[in-house]
């Protein structure tokens, strides 16, 4: 018994296991690059409504919930949907920028949500970078005190950074920083385009130089003969096995904006439902959109597996290639980039 | 391991996450931040404990549900509590 089959099970079986809610869109600080639509319109769910909600991920058996945004914190009702969350038993993770995460707030946090681990978001390995790209003066001298504060608290937290133009020569100086919180770091290399597909937020996107040099600062983290793009590789075989899905998307989670509507991913803005007409036992089994979307990850598989060997370093995304061109199935600049020099790199078996 | 089977209440302990997925029952030990996968017939016990039946009646359970005989029954079901109450999986309530 393990829990990697369980959960490649449930791609196949099409059993949701986890689900993201983004409280809101509301936030304390201001990223540039932010994905969020801010112009998105539509009535907010009602408190009664997200513990209704929960109620129903519950029974369907629902493990992760993470809180998400926006800012999730600046949700009115957050401590409430946290709570609740905890109360049904769900493995909650908050995704926060970190900036009102101080002490009080922070062990208020861990004795009514009682998350199993925080987030926050990093933006550069000095103020100057992170305040740029967060626009908000201050906020990387307070990410950095509320981190030590909730590490001394004994909360589990991780940094998602994602890599920037900006930040792209700070990458050895990012984890040296968060060698010394005692936090692992996650870098996404890929800025998205914004959840409407304008595509702005890609002008800080890091360059060729940047890429490289965060190629080179993941390798050093390496050992023995794996390359960055090896690894990949190996992960993404792995994935392959025991499912003829690319990814659990609409099969084995979900992400529910603001207003109700129900994605089948964070990054794949294309709802296949919304919860003030259904509840989501109903969209779960019922929507035809949502099974268009799970034949789609079948067709972004053979997609990929046409394109040969080193389609599996592309780290390809339906969702976001939707975002890019609305069409899930088409190649995207950044997937098409991570390809090109993975032809090169990815080794073939002779015989 | 106790044979006695004392009138005690077991629940998912207070740091402890459980779900049954697929018929597997899953543990998230938030603390330890391990996950431990326990078998249908492990699942369908915590199920019981979690409905707050005593660990009597959940050996009773066991017997109707699976056919097996009682000291059998009442054999794995103590082991597998106490394995889990040792895990931080379960608490005694
Ligand atoms: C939208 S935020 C919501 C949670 C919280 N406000 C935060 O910043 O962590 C989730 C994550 O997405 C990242 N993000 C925001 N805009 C992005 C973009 N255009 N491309 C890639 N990641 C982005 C953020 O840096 C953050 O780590
Ligand atoms: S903190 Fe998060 S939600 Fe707020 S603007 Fe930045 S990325 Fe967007």
């Amino acid at each position: 018994m393990s829990f990697s089959n369980t959960i490649k099970r449930s791609w196949n079986e099409n059993r949701l296991v986890s689900v993201l809610l983004e409280l809101t869109y509301a936030c304390n600080l201001d990223c540039s690059f932010c994905y969020n639509d801010l112009a998105l319109e539509g009535q907010e769910l009602s408190l009664a409504q997200y513990r209704a909600l929960l109620d129903e991920l519950a029974s369907l058996s629902v493990l992760n919930l993470t809180l998400s945004g926006g800012e999730p914190l600046a949700h009115p009702h957050f401590y409430e949907i946290g709570g609740y969350a905890r109360k049904l038993g769900f493995v909650v993770r908050l995704k926060s920028n970190g900036h009102a995460l101080k002490e009080s707030v922070a062990r208020r946090i861990q004795n009514e949500v009682d998350p199993f681990i925080v987030e926050v978001s990093l933006h550069g390995a000095i103020a100057a970078t992170h305040d740029r790209q967060t626009r908000v003066v201050g906020s990387f001298d307070r990410l950095v005190s509320n981190v030590r504060a909730m590490k001394s608290l004994g909360m589990r937290l991780k940094a998602n950074s994602v890599l920037t133009l900006w930040n792209e020569t700070e990458v050895e100086a990012m984890f040296a920083l968060c060698d010394e919180l005692g936090v692992p770091l996650q870098i996404d290399a890929e800025v998205k385009p914004r959840d409407d597909g304008d595509a702005s937020p890609l002008e800080i996107a890091a360059s060729a130089s940047g890429l490289a040099n965060y190629s080179k600062a993941l390798a050093l983290q390496l050992k023995g003969d794996e390359t960055v793009a090896s690894v990949v590789a190996s992960t993404q075989r792995e994935a392959r096995v025991g499912t003829e899905k690319h990814c659990g998307a609409g099969s084995n989670h979900l992400s529910v904006d603001p207003y109700g509507n129900v994605l089948p991913c964070v990054q794949w803005r294309a709802p296949v439902g919304n919860l003030h007409e259904r509840g989501i036992t109903e969209i779960w089994a019922e929507s035809i959109t949502l099974r268009d979307v799970r034949q789609t990850t079948i067709a972004a598989r053979r997609m990929l597996e046409d394109l040969g060997e080193a389609s599996l370093v592309a780290n390809f995304c339906p969702g976001a290639a939707h975002t890019h061109s609305g069409d899930p199935l088409a190649m995207y600049p950044a997937a098409q980039q991570r390809i090109e020099p993975g032809r090169a790199r990815v080794r073939l078996p002779v015989l | 391991m106790n044979t006695e089977l004392p009138k005690q209440h077991y629940r998912v302990d207070p740091h402890a996450r459980f779900r049954v997925l697929d018929g597997e029952g899953i543990f998230v030990l938030q603390k330890a931040g391990e996950v431990l996968v326990i078998n249908q017939v492990g699942a369908f016990i915590v199920e019981q404990l979690q409905a707050e039946r005593t660990l009597d009646d959940v050996v009773t359970a066991v017997t109707e549900r699976y056919s097996v005989d009682r000291a059998q029954a009442q054999t794995d079901a103590g082991s597998l509590i106490e394995a889990l109450l040792e895990a931080g999986a379960l608490a005694a309530s």
